[in-house]
């Protein structure tokens, strides 16, 4: 079993949506850029995830507000606040050996819990306090990765503003031996006999934008949520057209078009890393639903997967589907949501992208 | 080979408190009105279905349909329109004042579909371009079945829910050529099939509502199983709750629940109906077994000294057993005609029970079990 | 098979939210065994949830509803009744839908009727004019427990259903509602709502919002809410969490690091038509209005777990954090 480390930093920034810029708060990797999502975390079942996060040190823009992060669906997550990790990180930084790291982190890490202040819970999980630009403390989670499956790694302290602003990204765990050919779980979501072989995958987060609530956190006026009001409808932190822009190194740098060959099957796994409801509907597709909120639904012989036109989630929710187009052409999976379908009231925009089958 | 026309149309929906909406919907022919949902389409798996769309409406038009595979026109498969390289419909569509399309498929599994236009989806489908697809098996005359003989989805009578939400404003700024601001969308009208309790409950085609044909009343006899078809064709969340028993849901979006022999279909007393999605179950009420020389362990009171017919009316027969009339006190209306038994299947987010805020209103219908009803009663048509 | 004899008033009443706030409810309250000539001293004390009504498959209840009147309100004269909601194979004169039997004026008794016979978690409310006497209150719990218990091979053992795999130790209710202050302040001031506002401040678990949530059951500040969402459990036991929605909204709930087991809906076992088990895993519980759902867990590791609404914008009291839809978990 293997130890999956990673590093991020929680950082403002801009987001750039049609018609408008916005303020966000994001992650990032080691002197890089904040994006939304967050940075990918990929590890396979049964490998130590070690999360670390910082938010003053390296860090030009910095949130001035208590951060940390929860991982929805994890099991036995600890927690170690290190002071002087900084020093650990830029030697491994230098000799690249991260045993030492990892076993700095491990060591004497204990459970995480809410946190309070007079009794009030005013954290879900244990948060680094914000400091100055050479403080020199992280806190860094770790946790077992147990059970195949996409998860949301997010921020636990003031949520409702933080995660609304960006602080989120995925988790990606796979079944041992994915990637090795002739191993019985090469290419599946969930390991053998679970449905779930794939020859294309692709990860569509959805959430919404109030862009007048980031305006005001960012001018340090944050408003109250019952105006809370998202005009912005993303997948991957885009919305349409932008969905079906490339890869790139934008502070959104996943896309969200997908590709493939006839006959092919694409697994797209979707998770909703909004406040609302959201359904991606696949118009003239249907999907195989294998998994929902990770429990694969094909197993000990049992296949309680099904066919589906559209896919609802509530927030936090996630379910992995296979798509398997029969003839090429273009076909657009787009929120059945339809006032989401719109940039400044106007069609099309939000919450859709494209499957090219060619 | 089916042939169905459809005109895209514009006509003027009515609700039971008054008002009057501006609406786009589909009609089965030229000279024939807007209706809300559009025309029932209902056809055999296996037939080749093409559907002739002639557009009045002042801008494209398009109709997509959910669940069905290769749909082509003029040969082709449909695809996504762009004008200036700006996408304009996720399908081919008719153009404005008097334009046509058709499309064609192969109904090529059983079950329950919307359509819905497919350009500017987020004002046309609002404003009332959808309406159900029912694909019957191929043994439909042998056996009564949703879903083919062997699938244990035999029914007795078949109703069909298409529920959606209206906002007046939106529908007025549409109907005066006025900007469309869906981030302002407030629904005011809570409808199954079209219409606004407690016009749900009145029959098919009733005159006064020529825009709105479909009822919405569930109608059966003790020990029969109902099939009850939902379509979500509005875009938030309806969770239907039917008084007098569960139901089972055999299939969702035209797929059923089973495969092979592992059957995964499950039971609710409230089905989630979500935005364009379609649900079919079986319900089935056999009741407690009273009758008169069975009575009811409880005594009944002085119906005089009771709440009966708050607003007047009531659809009770002031007795407890079924096929038994009693005795309504003076001055209260009853609509009970038989003895029969009523039971509300309605939306369990309560505001959406009203017509513009008052109850009663909005999504809600009866199911009634009649001690015998005629055989035409419960065919979808 | 026992017979359950109870009496319930329908009446008024005021609660409290963590800022302070008060607000005017309907509400229900026991008067079970209450001599006739004091039942009218509970005018005025409907609780938020109203009494948690509970029997075994095959009990008899005879559920009498008494309209005590709204003391804030007397020029109100709305009838009330009760609404089993889901009760498989009703009849109408027992399902409490004004419109299609009776309805209880004020001053007047109703007795229902019920001898359930499927197992599991429902709900019951007020059917008169739903949509304000469900807002405003008239809202209670339901558990129907299954006859396993009364097998002697099973004795002083506990299950959801009659199913050995739905056995636990503890059982915990999380009752979802959100309250919309403006109705409750225009309705005691004699005024009328236009429901398409709809629009609540405040999220609900079990009638208290959090930090309320997490005091006990019998705190003196919270006379009229009378149920507790603190959940304590020893490491090991099987924990039965009741969800039930009957608020307006749909909820995700979620718990910090306990994932759970669905193994009914709806007071239904999740099975197929032949009696597949299509139980399941999951971490985030989406819940209808109307809807039921019975997960367990199995506590395992010592230590605090937060319950909270994942539609975070809702994890507030009148707009600002913290509270709403939150409670804690405590593994000993």
């Amino acid at each position: 079993m293997g130890t999956v480390m990673k590093f991020l930093w929680a950082k403002t920034g801009s987001l750039s949506l049609p018609g408008k810029t916005i303020p966000f708060w994001g992650f990032s990797t080691f002197q890089r850029d904040p994006q939304v999502p967050g940075p990918i975390v990929e590890a396979k079942a049964g490998d130590k995830i070690i999360i670390g996060l910082f938010n003053s040190f390296y860090n030009s823009s910095p949130i001035q507000e208590p951060v940390s992060i929860i991982f929805p669906g994890q099991e036995n997550v600890k927690v170690n606040e290190l002071e002087h990790f900084w020093r650990r990180f830029m030697l491994y930084l230098y000799t690249q050996n991260d045993r030492y790291l990892s076993r700095l982190a491990l060591r004497g890490s204990v459970p995480v819990k809410p946190q309070y202040s007079e009794d009030l819970m005013v954290s879900l999980t244990n948060y680094l306090e914000p400091t100055n630009y050479y403080n020199l403390k992280s806190i860094v989670y770790n946790f077992d990765a147990v059970n195949p499956g996409i998860y949301l790694y997010e921020s636990g302290t003031n949520c409702e503003k933080q995660i609304q602003m960006g602080l989120y990204g995925v988790i990606v765990i796979r079944p041992i031996g994915y990637d090795t050919p002739g191993h019985p779980n090469y290419k599946t979501a969930y390991g053998v006999d679970t449905g779930s072989e794939y020859d294309v995958e692709k990860i569509l987060v959805l959430g919404e934008f109030d862009s007048n609530m980031h305006n005001n956190v960012d001018s340090g006026y944050y408003d109250d949520m019952l105006k809370f009001k998202p005009d912005c409808w993303v997948i991957n932190g885009r919305s349409y057209p932008d969905t079906l822009n490339e890869d790139n190194s934008s502070s959104q740098p996943y896309s969200s078009k997908i590709s493939c060959r006839a006959g092919e099957r694409v697994l797209l796994r979707i998770i909703n890393a909004g406040f609302y409801t959201h359904t991606l509907y696949l118009g003239g597709l249907l999907g195989r639903v294998i998994a929902e909120d990770n429990f694969p639904l094909k197993q000990s012989g049992m296949d309680a997967t099904y066919e589906k036109a559209g896919f609802t989630l509530g927030a936090g929710q996630s379910v992995d589907i296979i798509v398997t187009p029969t003839i090429p052409g273009e076909f657009y999976l787009y929120a059945r949501e339809y006032n989401h379908l719109v940039n400044n009231e106007e069609f099309p925009g939000g919450m859709m992208t494209k499957l090219e089958v060619y | 080979m089916v042939n169905i026309d459809l005109w895209a149309k514009d006509g003027y929906l009515s609700t039971p408190n008054g008002n009057s909406i501006y609406f786009w919907g589909f009609a089965k022919g030229e000279n024939l009105p807007a209706q809300l949902p559009g025309p029932h389409i209902i056809v055999k798996h296996g037939e080749t279905v093409t559907v002739n769309l002639t557009n009045t409406l002042p801008e494209p038009v398009s109709i997509s349909f959910p669940g069905q595979a290769e749909v082509t026109v003029n040969g082709s498969p449909v695809e996504p329109q762009y004008v200036n390289g700006r996408l304009l419909s996720f399908v081919n569509y008719a153009t404005p004042n008097g334009g046509t399309v058709s499309y064609t498929f192969t109904a090529s599994y059983p079950g329950t579909y919307i359509y819905e236009s497919g350009t500017n989806p987020h004002k046309q489908v609002a404003m009332g371009l959808y309406g159900g697809l029912v694909i019957r098996p191929t043994d439909y005359e042998v056996s009564k079945t949703a879903y083919g003989a062997g699938t244990d989805t035999e029914f007795d009578r078949e109703y069909l829910l298409i529920v959606g939400e209206i906002d007046p404003d939106l529908h007025q700024a549409v109907e005066e050529g006025k900007p469309y601001l869906v981030s302002k969308y407030l629904p005011r009208y809570w409808t199954m099939n079209g219409r606004c309790a407690p016009d749900t409950m009145f029959k098919d085609g009733v005159e006064y509502l020529p825009h709105q044909p479909y009822d919405s009343m569930i109608m059966a006899e003790p020990g029969e199983k109902v099939l009850l078809r939902y379509i979500g064709a509005g875009i938030d969340i309806h969770p239907l709750h039917p008084h007098g028993n569960h139901t089972r849901v055999i299939a969702m979006d035209g797929r059923l629940l089973r495969n092979n022999t592992f059957d995964r279909s499950f039971q609710r007393f409230t089905v989630a109906v979500k935005p364009g999605q379609t649900y079919d179950q079986i319900f089935q009420w056999t009741g407690l077994g009273y009758t008169p020389d069975n009575p009811i362990p409880t005594i009944l009171p002085n119906l005089r000294n009771m709440g009966i017919g708050a607003a007047g009316w009531t659809m009770w027969s002031g007795s407890p057993y079924l096929g038994v009339k009693g005795d309504i006190p003076v001055g209260v209306v009853s609509f009970n005609e038989t003895g029969e038994y009523y039971f509300m299947l309605h939306s369990h987010s309560e505001y959406q029970i009203t017509n513009w805020g008052e109850f009663p209103g909005g999504m809600m219908t009866m199911i009634s079990i009649f001690p015998s009803l005629p055989e035409d009663v419960g065919v979808l048509k | 098979m026992a017979v359950v004899r109870k009496r319930y008033g329908a009446t008024d009443g005021w609660i409290n939210m963590p800022d302070g706030t008060k607000h005017y409810i309907f509400g229900f309250c026991d008067i079970t065994g209450v001599p006739e000539n004091e039942i009218f001293e509970y005018r005025g004390k409907a609780t938020l949830l109203a009494p948690l009504l509970e029997a075994y498959e095959g009990d008899e209840v005879y559920l009498t509803l008494t309209n005590l009147g709204f003391p804030e309100r007397p020029d109100l004269d709305d009838t009330h009744t009760i609404h089993w909601h889901g009760f498989p194979n009703q009849i109408p004169l027992w399902d409490g839908v004004p419109e299609a039997s009776i309805s209880v004026p004020v001053a007047r008794d109703f007795e229902y009727y019920y001898k359930p016979l499927d197992p599991g978690t429902y709900m019951y409310h007020c059917h008169f004019e739903p949509v304000e006497h469900i807002q405003m209150g008239m809202i209670g719990p339901l558990i129907v427990r299954p006859l396993i218990e009364k097998d002697p091979d099973y004795s002083g053992r506990k299950f959801a259903y009659n199913n050995i795999s739905t056995e636990y130790d503890r059982e915990v209710l999380i009752f979802l509602t959100e309250l919309d202050a403006r109705v409750h302040d225009l309705i005691v001031n004699v005024q009328g709502f236009d429901w398409t506002e709809y629009s609540p401040q405040y999220y609900l678990l079990n009638g208290r919002s959090y930090p309320d949530t997490v005091k006990s059951a019998d705190n003196p500040n919270l006379p009229f809410q009378p149920f507790s969402s603190l959940i304590t459990a020893y490491r090991g036991e099987r924990v039965l969490l009741r969800f039930v929605n009957l608020g307006f909204q749909d909820h995700n709930i979620q718990i910090l690091g306990i994932n759970l087991k669905v193994v009914g809906r709806d007071a239904k076992e999740l099975q197929g038509f032949h009696g597949e088990d299509i139980s399941y895993l999951t971490n985030t519980v989406f819940i209808a209005p109307g809807q039921t759902i019975d997960a367990i867990f199995t506590a395992s590791s010592p230590g605090k777990y937060p319950l909270y609404n994942r539609s975070h914008h809702k994890n507030t009291i009148n707009g600002t954090t913290f509270g709403g839809m939150v409670t804690e978990i405590n593994i000993l």
